[in-house]
């Protein structure tokens, strides 16, 4: 759960990023401790890390540039908050853009 | 442009060929309605290109737009998205006047750029069908012939 909040507020905050996106049926949702963080699964991976999948509406802007700053932001927050060897993969979704 | 491999190596593709998308800190997937725009967006900046779609899903795409349903910039297009590749299929009306093949291959050239420059996907094809020829007139509404 905590991964999730702090994937969630570090991919929002990067430029390009316009929202997170639970899907139409609310599947990619993190729930736990009364909070839901709308657009971000974690998944347990087998090695102790836990894999990130971060599913975006973004601009329209050149996508795996901007997937590769939202990784690096994201690994750089769990870091800074003492989570840098929990998290595992991190796999951008863009769901949509938000266009012109 | 010579790098350090220590500095590409947060980079380097996982995969058997390189792609951008999948990376060894994790993959990059992009939804087919994603690349659909994209590629609608690419294809309206083709001059010679007067819409996309046919009739009868213009027809009907003015309807859903007018309910506030449907994308105007999305009709006409279909996709079809792989892990890597895509595969874009258009129908397109043209003006009047322009050689259909250049307007096709300046279409073609337009939409594989914009759609690997932005999303990282290799475009495998794009197949293009004329539906329609419009006239200049066209949109003028017909003034009635009343008076003798």
């Amino acid at each position: 759960m905590r991964i999730a909040r702090v994937a969630a507020d570090a991919a929002i905050a990067v430029p390009g990023v316009v929202g997170l996106r639970a899907g139409a049926l609310g599947l990619h949702v993190t729930s736990g401790g009364g909070q839901r963080v709308h657009g971000v699964t974690v998944t347990a991976l087998s090695d102790g890390r836990y894999e990130v999948d971060l599913h975006l509406v973004c601009a329209l802007v050149a996508l795996p540039a901007l997937a590769e700053r939202v990784r690096t932001a994201v690994v750089g927050s769990a870091a800074a908050v003492g989570l840098g060897e929990a998290v595992g993969p991190v796999h951008v979704r863009i769901e949509e853009v938000a266009g012109p | 442009m010579a790098m350090h491999p220590a500095e590409t190596t947060s980079e380097a593709p996982t995969g058997d060929t390189a792609s951008p998308l999948r990376t060894s800190r994790g993959e990059t997937t992009i939804d087919d309605g994603v690349v659909t725009k994209v590629a609608g967006i690419a294809a309206r900046e083709v001059g010679g290109v007067h819409a996309l779609g046919g009739g009868a899903v213009r027809a009907i795409g003015a309807m859903t737009q007018r309910v506030g349903i449907g994308d105007e910039r999305t009709q006409g297009v279909t996709v079809e998205v792989g892990e890597r590749e895509a595969a874009v299929d258009l129908t397109i009306v043209v003006e009047y006047g322009e050689p259909i093949p250049r307007v096709a291959e300046a279409l073609r050239d337009n939409v594989i750029r914009r759609i690997e420059g932005l999303t990282g996907l290799s475009v495998t094809e794009v197949n293009i069908a004329v539906s329609d020829l419009h006239f200049p007139g066209d949109d003028q509404p017909a003034e009635p012939d009343r008076v003798q």
